[in-house]
Formats: C-alpha cells, structure tokens, sequence
C-alpha cells in the first residue's frame, strides 16, 4: 500500500528528469565549442595569443552559456514535475471533495479519476464506503418500511377488535423489526 | 469514464515542495557543474599555454575531453543524486498515504469510532481533515439514529408487554411511529 501509482509512474519522472538534464548538456557542451574560434591558427606565438584571448574571456562565457541552459532546464523540470506532481495532488483533491460529499450526504460513491493519475487504490476504497454505508441505510430503510406497515396492521386490528392471536402475533413481528434494526446500526461502531 | 486535466496546480503546498525539492537539486548540480567545468578548461588552457610545443589545432582538440569528461561525470552524479530524490520522496508520502487509507478501511468496516490524525509534519493534513470531518458527520447522524433505535425498542418492547397484559398498545405504537419517521428524516439526509 502507501503511494501507489501507475505503472512506471516513478520510472517515467526518473527518465524524463534525466533527459532533460542530458538534452541541457548536449546544448551547453555544444555551445561552448561553438561560441570560440575553431581554429587556433597557425605558429606558436598565434596560438598563444589566442589561446590568451581565449582565457580572458573562458570564465564569463562558459558561465553565460550554463546560466541560460540551466535555466532551460529548470523551467523545464518545473513543467515536468508540475504534471508528475498534480497526478498525486489531483486525485488527493479529488479525494477530499468525494469524502466532503459523505460528510453531506451523498452516498453515490461516484469519485472520477483522470487516465494516468495515481492513488486509484485510494478512490476505491472511498468508493468502498460510501457503498457499505448505502447499503447499511438502506436496510435501515427497508426495516422502518417494514415496521411501519406491522404498526399500521396492529392499529387496525386493535380497532377491528381482533382476536389476541393475531395481535400477539404481530407485536412479536414488531419486536423482532426493531431487533433487526438494532442488529443492523450495531455493526457500525460510534 | 476519465476527466480531461484543467487546473494543474491544484495542491499548492504539497506541489510547490515537490517541485523545489527538484529544483534545488538541479541549481546546486548545474552551479558545481560550471565551477568544474571552468576550473578544468583553464586548466587545460594553462597546461596548453605554458607548454613548450603545441599540438592542439582546433577548439575541439583543446576543450573536447574536458566537456566530454565533465559532463560525463556530473550527469552521473546528477543521475545519483535525483534516483535518491525521488526515493525519499515516495518514502515521505508512502507512511502517510497508508495511514490515510487504513483509516478510510476501518471507516468502511463501520468503525467510525476514532479520530483520522497525521503528525505535524506529514503531508495531506487537508485531506484527513477531511476525511475525518467525513467520519464525525457520519458518526454524528448514525448516533441520532441509534438513540431513536433505543426508543423504538422499548416501544416495541412496550406493545408486547401491553398486548400481553391485555392492554391498549396505541400509544407505543405511537412513540414507535415517532421514532420512526426521526430515522427516516435522518436516512432521507442521505442519497
């Protein structure tokens, strides 16, 4: 149990993550290359002279170019995680709404997840409640249901006079509704 | 049936972590990055500059293997590094989540009795909150249909009990009814 996710969930942000980063690489390795003179010329001391230009400039350019791809690669790990992120806050969300529903009243159990969100467990198990407690009351309903019609029998053969063997027979029925109804609410614990 | 994603930043706490924690990550990795890399092209630089022959004719002989190398390396670390970022984060929100559900379990088995609580520093404080506002509404409506339950079963008892003495049983038959239509009027708050 615990975090459940979709197949190839942590896989996925692990390797897009990496790719981002080597895709970031590729261009500042490139970028560097390119940004200084191909050539370093011909003869010791033209080479040395630019090898000197070339140092003046080595730190700041190479900084120039890292700062630019590394912000590339933040702004893009930022999308990247955002997504991977929201399918574990969505369905978290979505949760707390459909236990907010219970809370109402409203059993229907219906909670609609997005196709690559995680915590389907999680929905399932909310799913789970609002049905147990669905079909809790309404055994309750269909006890009452029962029971009112054994109390409405019961007064009309009270006023018809009946004999006592009837009404003694439905008075056991009513004893034994109201026995029904205190088994069904005493398998929920408050 | 599946939803279509409309808002993405849902969770702002818990995302705007998430994300960080990730970020932070790649700005100290790309900072130490630059300061290798610079540190070893001069280097390289100096190595070639203050030597008495020159061999290196282009600008690929001269910063190629120290690109190559460096990157190579720190995308290996890089590489380490986000494998055990990602591990600690599943092992921050595993604990939680598994507490959350098991709690929602007991609550499907009709135990409603104790409170759903994380500690201080857990993740999804809302979402318990909730789900244990869930489990106080729930509690609440089934106390108040279990204490007209109560006055049911003495006035059933109370209409045997007449019946059998020869009695009138209407007016247990009335506080029955009564208690009745309260649990119905508890029931109908539910769909």
């Amino acid at each position: 149990m615990g975090l459940t996710t979709q197949k190839n969930y942590r896989f996925l942000l692990y390797f897009y993550s990496l790719i981002i980063v080597f895709l970031g690489m590729l261009i500042a390795g490139w970028a560097v290359i390119w940004l200084f003179p191909s050539n370093l010329g011909e003869g010791y001391h033209n080479v040395q002279a630019l090898l000197r230009e070339i140092q003046k400039i080595l730190v700041w350019r190479i900084s120039l170019i890292y700062t630019v791809t590394s912000l590339i690669i933040v702004l893009a790990m930022v999308v990247l995680h955002l997504l991977y992120s929201h399918r574990i806050a969505g369905p978290v969300y979505r949760i707390g709404l459909e236990a907010t529903k219970i809370a109402k009243g409203n059993l229907t159990g219906n909670i609609r997840f997005r196709k690559h969100d995680n915590l389907m467990d999680m929905a399932d198990l909310l799913n789970l409640v609002a049905a147990q407690y669905r079909g809790k009351f309404g055994a309750v309903r269909d006890c009452i249901g029962r029971t009112e019609e054994q109390i409405h029998s019961l007064n009309q053969l009270v006023l018809e006079g009946a004999p006592g063997e009837a009404v003694e027979k439905l008075s056991a029925d009513i004893t034994k509704s109201a026995g029904e109804l205190e088994q069904i609410l005493s398998e929920i614990r408050t | 049936m599946f939803l279509i994603r409309r808002i993405y930043f849902i969770k702002k706490d818990f995302q705007l972590r998430f994300i960080l924690s990730f970020v932070a990550i790649v700005t100290i990795w790309a900072a130490s990055t630059v300061i290798i890399y610079t540190y070893l092209a001069e280097k390289r630089l100096d190595s070639v500059r203050y030597s008495s022959h020159i061999d290196i004719a282009t600008m690929n002989g001269l910063l190629l293997p120290v690109t190559l190398g460096t990157h190579t390396v720190s995308f290996l670390v890089f590489a380490l590094i986000l494998y055990f970022a990602i591990n600690r984060i599943w092992k921050k929100l595993s604990p939680t989540l598994h507490t959350l559900k098991k709690e929602i379990m007991r609550i499907s088995t009709g135990d409603l009795t104790s409170e759903i609580s994380l500690t201080k520093y857990e993740e999804f404080q809302d979402l318990a909150l909730e789900l244990d506002h869930m489990r106080l509404e729930l509690k609440n409506k089934i106390q108040n249909i279990k204490q007209q339950q109560q006055i049911v079963a003495t006035a059933a008892a109370g209409i045997d009990k007449t019946i059998h003495g020869g009695g009138e049983p209407t007016a247990h038959a009335v506080t029955l009814q009564t208690a009745l239509d309260r649990i119905k009027a508890e029931i109908e708050q539910f769909q």
